[in-house]
């Protein structure tokens, strides 16, 4: 057997199916890509050096990026398979032709070995290269983000150039054992004649529909009456794995369900419009249901990793701004006017620190309970509720005087009086703290409390409580248990102040010097050391992020694609014959333009519904994090969803005349 | 006046490049009248296909004309050629060319949802052909289920239910055994003693003999007609044959 035949065999297969086989080339460059790159970030010279991290939190945005690219090699690795599964189906007929025509099935085995080779070298090799241009731009971003000042020459990793060679290697050496064992195993007949039997029309699976059903109407349940970040720490992997199985259950049973109803109505199934679809769809159902559900769960995959990362990046700078609502802030519980004197003093006596807005709020925080049955009655935590995280709520009492010092509009109340916000948009007309009663004036405003506000209880609901002075929240506070040796009556104060020009490392170093010279409750906080920590920590998320949608988004277009394209073939006898007895071009395009619409279309739907009721359980997940301002978050998703099925709306143009070119095309065999 | 008139047709084939032409029809003249039961017959490459297409309104002639009642069709657009075989032709196939993934009665039924009737009126068009045509007790099965000759019966019922001016059929018996083919045959017989015009296309001499007419096609041209008049079939069938044998010999010999 000349190996000059196997390449002319080898080229004629490429060239007759090219159809299935260049997304096939471009997965593998696509997937080999971003593996190299994002490696290659997580191994750089320039992220962690041989003397440790070479920038604040370099370390965290290299063990993200590690993890990252051990996700996308597992995602790889099945696309890729199934991308090769797909191609292989295709070609039995040709391999079977070959076997009759007398081709020994070793030079066979021998051509599949060569083209596997060629692949690899081809995806791989273009993959590397593409990835080898983008790295350098992929760490600027990275330092751009980070703060960090650009580096010169081009970005090569090694390792992760071996690794990236090595893992492809072996996935593609895999679908090469897959497609000799499938060849191996048949014979030629067989191979020849594949796919021309008929078929029963599929039966409602009721165990399925059952268990569809009820998981996703759970799964539902869960996600929305989460109430607290606590419990959907917990609830939420549950409602994910529900909703998944329910997926499957709705795509696979309730859609043959719904379409063998529609077929039981004599009136509604005889009519031009259905008729010829509901047959089609329900057949196109039992093969591809699970096709279109994975498309559903891949979609929410994008949606919500698109949307987490530019929720996070949204609201960096609001998290920042409310932890540190000036450049320098200290807080401290209440002390005599002598320490914080000598605070300030040291403050102003550093050398060339010229502060400005020079604040301070006092508030008196504890959690409650809400008493249950009795809207807006709170009751103090005894022994035992002290330690059930999942029932506390965060109340702050401030008195009016604190309070005017940072809302747009004053407010002036008497002793029976209150102002008060909640963080979960809750509306009071009483309040009831204890046994005693306030009647609420009005709405105070959110964005006055920053100064008091405590980040570590974002999980919690937060109520802010104006009262009118100092002497009823301390009485307020008489209630609560604490510690021994901790007085609760005094409050928490929180300074802060902002300064002229940069702040320099030194000047830093003295504030924090000034402050450990003081009482032990006294802690500072400086914006930009915290921007720092907020972006070494999330920048790695992101790029991951980033990068993990992009991956799932090929995956989403590749298996729309090659599904658009056996069903073509499928569907491509069906239409000549239609056309024999009577059906026009035109109706012929109508009909097909439905089926393609209904089945492209019902994945982003359903995936766009579950987001929109994810979306609760997630903020309140997320919040677990960083808090999560509704409003931005919620415009996130909406974003997201909308910037998705753009994408997606443009890959159905691109399949979709492909699909048309298949099935309308004239009959090739006679 | 005829009911269908096929009017000095010539079909040429271009090869893709524009190299060779092929001429598939020469120039054939017949016309069918009403209630007419005719055969054609020839060998493979003789253009019989053509000649159904182009009577089918699949294609277009390159000269001459096609008129079913007085109607050209070569005149008609795509789409208007579309809705006339609709309406007024019946097909049926020698692959049968059923739906696998609709129940014999929705195969039966596809022309009259394509129409847009009501569906009781399609059960009182579709239940005294399918009585007719012994399947009544078949249509809620899938055509995987049912046995060739069962498959032909349901397309013969799928090509009347329209009540067509012209029932076509191309080899009509090519995928059958002998005893589906002898009763499919006869029951096309029936079907044209109660008025149905059919026009068959075949190579087989003993479908032939079922046809009140029988025309012989070679190299694009009607080459020689039998007509049955008062005959038996066996006699009809005797006559065929001799055609045929006279038909190869002639071949045999303007190749010497």
């Amino acid at each position: 057997m000349n190996n000059k035949l196997i390449f002319r065999l080898i080229k004629s297969s490429l060239e007759k199916n090219r159809q299935t086989r260049i997304p096939f080339f471009l997965v593998g460059v696509f997937t080999s890509m971003i593996f190299y790159m994002v490696a290659s970030l997580a191994w750089s010279k320039y992220i962690v050096g041989e003397n440790g991290e070479l920038f604040y939190g370099a370390d965290n945005i290299a063990l993200i990026l590690t993890i990252g690219s051990a996700v996308i090699a597992i995602i790889a690795a099945i696309i890729i398979l199934y991308a090769n599964m797909f191609t292989m189906k295709d070609r039995r007929r040709e391999i079977g032709l070959y076997g009759i025509l007398g081709l020994p099935k070793k030079s066979i085995l021998t051509m599949l070995c060569y083209e596997s080779l060629m692949t690899y070298g081809i995806s791989v090799g273009g993959g590397l290269l593409i990835g080898t241009f983008l790295n350098k731009l992929m760490l600027l971003t990275l330092y751009k983000l980070v703060g960090q000042a650009p580096v010169s020459g081009l970005m090569f990793t090694p390792v992760a150039f071996v690794f990236t060679i090595a893992l492809f290697a072996g996935i593609y050496i895999i679908c090469l054992i897959y497609n000799m064992l499938s060849i191996h195993l048949s014979k030629p007949v067989e191979l020849l004649h594949s796919n021309q039997t008929g078929e029963k029309e599929p039966k409602v699976k009721w165990v399925s529909l059952v268990i569809g059903v009820v998981a996703l109407v759970a799964g539902y349940v869960v996600a929305l009456k989460c109430k607290s970040s606590i419990e959907a720490l917990g609830d939420i992997f549950i409602a994910i794995v529900l909703v998944i199985v329910g997926t499957y259950g709705l795509f696979t049973a309730v859609s043959i369900a719904i379409l063998k109803w529609v077929k039981r109505n004599k009136n509604m199934y005889y009519k031009t419009n259905n008729f010829v679809g509901v047959a089609n769809l329900m057949y196109r159902m039992k093969h591809n249901a699970s096709g279109l559900a994975s498309i559903c769960v891949l979609s929410c995959a994008v949606i919500l990793l698109i949307s987490c990362v530019v929720s996070l990046v949204a609201l960096g700078n609001q998290n920042i701004k409310m932890r540190c609502p000036s450049e320098v802030v200290v807080r401290y519980t209440e002390e005599d006017d002598n320490t914080e004197q000598q605070f300030w003093d040291c403050v102003h006596g550093i050398e060339g620190l010229e502060t400005s807005d020079e604040l301070q709020a006092e508030v008196w925080p504890t959690a409650m309970e809400a008493v249950e049955g009795q809207y807006g009655a709170f009751q103090y935590l005894d022994e035992e509720s002290r330690f059930d995280y999942t029932k506390w709520k965060q109340m702050y009492f401030l008195t009016q005087e604190t309070y005017n010092r940072f809302a747009k509009e004053p407010i002036s109340i008497t002793a029976g009086e209150a102002y008060v916000v909640s963080s979960t948009n809750a509306h009071f007309s009483e309040i009831a703290i204890g046994d005693q009663i306030f009647h609420v004036a009005g709405e105070a405003e959110l964005g006055a409390m920053n100064y008091v506000r405590d980040m570590s209880m974002v999980l919690f609901d937060n109520i802010f409580i104006v009262v009118a002075d100092e002497t009823i929240a301390r009485d307020l506070m008489q209630g609560v248990i604490t510690q021994e040796g901790v007085d609760a009556t005094k409050p928490i104060c929180t300074s802060g102040f902002e300064v002229e020009g940069e702040l320099t490392d030194g000047q830093m170093q003295q504030i924090r010097d000034a402050v450990a010279g003081l009482t032990d409750t006294w802690k500072v906080e400086f914006e930009k050391e915290e921007r720092g920590y907020f972006i070494s920590l999330y920048g790695g998320v992101l790029f991951v992020g980033v990068f993990l949608g992009v991956v799932f988004l090929v995956a989403t277009v590749l298996i729309i694609y090659y599904k658009q394209m056996s069903e073509g073939f499928e569907d491509h006898h069906r239409y000549q014959i239609m056309k024999k007895v009577g059906l026009t071009e035109k109706e012929v395009r109508g009909s097909i333009n439905r089926q393609v619409m209904i089945l492209f279309f019902l994945p982003l739907v359903v995936a766009a519904v579950h987001i929109g009721v994810a979306s609760h359980i997630i903020r309140l997940f997320m919040t677990l994090i960083v808090y999560v301002e509704p409003v931005t978050f919620y415009l996130a998703i909406a974003g997201s969803i909308a910037v998705f099925a753009l994408v997606y709306c443009f890959v159905y143009k691109m399949t979709s005349s492909q699909y048309f070119k298949i099935v309308d095309a004239a009959e090739h065999v006679a | 006046m005829a009911l269908l008139e096929v009017n000095h047709v010539q079909k040429i084939y271009k090869t893709r490049f524009g190299g060779n032409e092929v001429m598939a029809l020469k120039d054939v003249h017949f016309t069918v009248e009403p209630g007419e039961f005719v055969a054609i017959m020839g060998e493979s490459g003789s253009g019989k296909t053509t000649l159904l297409n182009i009577m089918a309104a699949l294609d277009v002639p390159t000269m001459g004309s096609v008129s079913v009642d007085g109607k050209d069709m070569s005149k008609l657009s795509d789409s208007a050629r579309t809705l006339f075989r609709r309406e007024h032709l019946g097909f049926i196939f020698q692959d049968f060319n059923l739906l696998d993934n609709f129940s014999l009665e929705d195969n039966i039924l596809l022309p009259l949802v394509l129409a847009g009737e009501k569906y009781e009126k399609m059960q009182a068009k579709m239940q005294p052909i399918v009585k007719e045509l012994g399947i009544a007790e078949l249509i809620k099965k899938y055509p995987y289920e049912v046995s060739g000759g069962q498959k032909q019966r349901a397309a013969v019922a799928r090509s009347l239910i329209t009540n067509p001016k012209i029932l076509l059929a191309d080899e009509p018996t090519g995928a059958l055994d002998s005893k589906s083919s002898t009763n499919l045959l006869r029951q096309l017989r029936e079907i044209n003693q109660s008025g149905q015009t059919i026009l068959m296309v075949t190579h087989s001499n003993v479908a032939a003999s079922y046809a009140d007419r029988v025309m012989f096609i070679k190299d694009g041209e009607v080459f020689h007609q039998i007509y049955k008049g008062d005959m038996k079939r066996s006699e009809m069938l005797d006559k065929i044959c001799d055609a045929v044998t006279v038909l190869m010999r002639g071949g045999d010999e303007s190749e010497q």
